[in-house]
C-alpha cells in the first residue's frame, strides 16, 4: 500500500505536469467595482465606436465575411470575451468619435486615435501602437521634388493642407509657422489627397503607416523624409490606440492590463495588415 | 490621369447598402416632414394666437439654423438630456424632418393664401364649415399649385441625407467615404457617388414636374 507521502508526491507531480502541458490563459480579473463594467454587464453588450482607419481598424467592404478586423478590433473582442458580453460596433464619424464617449453613446472608441494634448484633456487612452508623420506632395511639384527635409517647406509660398480637428493639426501649426496653412474637412481618407492632386496645396501630413498604402495606390507622389519610404520619420512620434471617457480609473487600469498581455499579438497583426495594404 | 474604379467594383454591395439606406431615409424624411409640415402650416394659419406664435418661432428657427447643426445637436443633446442612447438613423430622420417640415409649412401657407378669397366666401355662403372649406376647396387647389415647390423640397431632402454621414449614418455618402479612405481613390469614388445621386434625384424631380404639367389646370381659380 503506497504511503501518504508518496501519494502526495505523486499528486503534486501530476498537477505540475498538467500545468506545464496545458497553457493557461491568465485572464485579468474584471473590475466588478467599476460603474462602467457594471453597466456593460447589465446591458449585455460592450458598445464600441468604429470608424475604419487601416491598419489598426479595417472595414470589410466586400459585402461578405466579418465586417471588422485589425488590432483595434481584436483587442475589443478580447475585452468583450472577458466581460462575458456581446461586442456591438457602433458607427462613428471623425466629428463624433470623441464626443460619443462623453455623451455615453459608446463605452469605448476603437477607431484608432493619436494621443494629443487636447485629447488627453477629455479622454483616456489605451495605446497599442506608435507612429509618426511624413509629409507628401506631387513629385512633379518643384517645391516637393527639390526638398531634402521637412524644414524646406517652412517658408512663404508653400501651402500646407491638413484636416481640421485631426491629430496633425497642432503639429502643422507649430511646424510650419512661415507657410500658408489650409485646413479642410475630412473626406474619409488618411490625408487630404485631393488637395494635393488638385494642386490646391503643396504638401500635407500623413501618418507614416497609411503612406505605405497610399504610395502603392496613387502614383506620382513623393514623401519627406525620404529614407526607408518615410518609415524612419521621427516627426511627431505619437502613440495610437483606443479611448474611453475620463474618470474611470478601475476600468482604465483593467483595459491597460489586458492590452499589455495582448501586445505581441496586436503588433503581429498590425505588421500583417501593413503588408496587405 | 491615372483612374482606377476597381475599388468601387469590389465594394459594390457595400455601396449598394448605403444607397438603400439613403433611399429609405429620404422616403421616410419626405413623408414625415410633409405630414408635420401640413400640421404646422394649418396650425399657423388657423390655430389660436398662442399656437401661431409658437409655430412662427419654430419655422423661423429652423430656417435660421443649418440642418447640419440640427442633426449634430439632436444626436448629442438628446442622449445627454434624456439619458438614453440614440441610433444615428433616428437622429438623422428626426433632424431632417423637423428642419424640412418648416419649409413645407411655409409652402403650404403660401399655397393656401394664393387661392382667391371669393372661393372661401362661396363656401361659407353655401353653409360649409371652415374645416370643410379647407379640406374640399382650398387644399385640393393649393396642392396642385404647391407641386413645383414640393418637388424642390423633395430633391433638397434627398440631398440633405448626405449630411447624415457626419453622425455616422451608414448611408451612401458615409459608405463612399469608407471606400475612398481605404482605397485612396477619392476622385473615382466621389465621381461615382455624384452620378448615383443624380440618377436618383433627377427622375424624381422630372416626374413631379411632368405630373404638375398634366394637372396644373386644376389649380387655377
Amino acid at each position: 500500500m503506497p504511503s501518504l507521502e508518496s501519494s502526495v508526491l505523486a499528486l503534486t507531480l501530476a498537477a505540475c505536469i498538467a500545468t506545464l502541458a496545458s497553457p493557461v490563459k491568465a485572464d485579468e480579473a474584471v473590475p466588478i467595482n467599476s460603474p462602467r463594467v457594471q453597466t456593460i454587464q447589465k446591458a449585455g453588450v460592450f458598445r464600441v465606436g468604429v470608424l475604419a482607419n487601416p491598419p489598426w481598424l479595417v472595414e470589410n467592404t466586400s459585402g461578405s465575411g466579418e465586417q471588422w478586423s485589425g488590432p483595434g478590433w481584436t483587442l475589443a473582442k478580447e475585452y468583450a470575451r472577458l466581460l462575458g458580453v456581446k461586442l456591438q460596433p457602433i458607427a462613428v464619424s471623425h466629428e463624433t468619435k470623441v464626443p460619443v464617449l462623453a455623451s455615453n453613446q459608446v463605452d469605448m472608441t476603437i477607431s484608432p486615435l493619436s494621443v494629443t494634448p487636447e485629447r488627453l484633456k477629455v479622454i483616456d487612452f489605451i495605446t497599442y501602437s506608435a507612429t509618426s508623420l511624413c509629409v507628401f506632395g506631387r513629385a512633379d511639384n518643384p517645391k516637393v521634388a527639390n526638398a531634402k527635409s521637412i524644414d524646406d517647406f517652412n517658408k512663404e509660398g508653400v501651402i500646407v493642407a491638413y484636416y481640421t480637428g485631426g491629430g496633425e493639426e497642432h503639429w502643422v501649426k507649430t511646424r510650419f509657422p512661415n507657410a500658408t496653412l489650409r485646413g479642410v474637412s475630412t473626406a474619409g481618407t488618411a490625408a487630404p489627397v485631393e488637395e494635393i492632386m488638385g494642386k490646391r496645396a503643396d504638401i500635407t501630413p500623413i501618418n507614416r503607416i497609411p503612406w505605405v498604402a497610399l504610395n502603392k495606390k496613387v502614383k506620382g507622389l513623393k514623401a519627406v523624409p525620404e529614407s526607408n519610404n518615410c518609415q524612419d520619420s521621427k516627426e511627431m512620434g505619437t502613440d495610437v490606440g483606443s479611448a474611453i471617457d475620463k474618470n474611470q480609473p478601475e476600468f482604465l487600469a483593467w483595459l491597460k492590463a489586458v492590452e499589455m498581455r495582448m501586445q505581441p499579438e496586436l503588433t503581429a497583426e498590425e505588421i500583417r495588415a501593413i503588408d496587405k495594404m | 490621369m491615372d483612374l482606377d474604379f476597381s475599388p468601387l467594383i469590389d465594394s459594390w454591395r457595400f455601396l449598394a447598402s448605403g444607397l438603400g439606406l439613403t433611399i429609405l431615409l429620404s422616403v421616410a424624411a419626405v413623408v414625415c416632414s410633409f405630414v408635420l409640415g401640413l400640421a404646422v402650416g394649418l396650425g399657423r394659419m388657423y390655430g389660436p394666437g398662442w399656437l401661431r406664435a409658437l409655430l412662427v418661432f419654430y419655422i423661423d428657427s429652423m430656417r435660421a439654423i443649418p440642418v447640419f447643426v440640427v442633426l449634430v445637436w439632436i444626436y448629442f443633446a438628446v442622449p445627454i438630456i434624456s439619458g438614453r442612447s440614440f441610433d444615428p438613423f433616428w437622429a438623422a430622420l428626426i433632424g431632417i424632418t423637423i428642419h424640412v417640415a418648416a419649409y413645407v409649412a411655409e409652402v403650404i401657407r403660401a399655397g393656401i393664401t394664393s387661392i382667391r378669397r371669393g372661393q372661401i366666401q362661396a363656401g361659407l355662403a353655401i353653409g360649409m364649415s371652415g374645416a370643410q372649406i379647407v379640406r374640399k376647396i382650398l387644399l385640393p387647389q393649393a396642392t396642385v399649385r404647391m407641386l413645383p415647390a414640393f418637388g424642390s423640397i423633395v430633391s433638397v431632402t434627398i440631398k440633405d441625407t448626405a449630411i447624415a454621414a457626419v453622425i455616422a449614418v451608414p448611408e451612401l455618402m458615409r459608405q463612399a467615404e469608407t471606400v475612398a479612405g481605404q482605397s485612396y481613390r477619392p476622385i473615382e469614388v466621389f465621381t461615382t457617388v455624384m452620378v448615383i445621386y443624380f440618377l436618383v434625384i433627377f427622375p424624381v424631380t422630372r416626374l413631379i414636374d411632368r405630373f404638375y404639367g398634366r394637372v396644373a389646370f386644376l389649380g387655377r381659380s
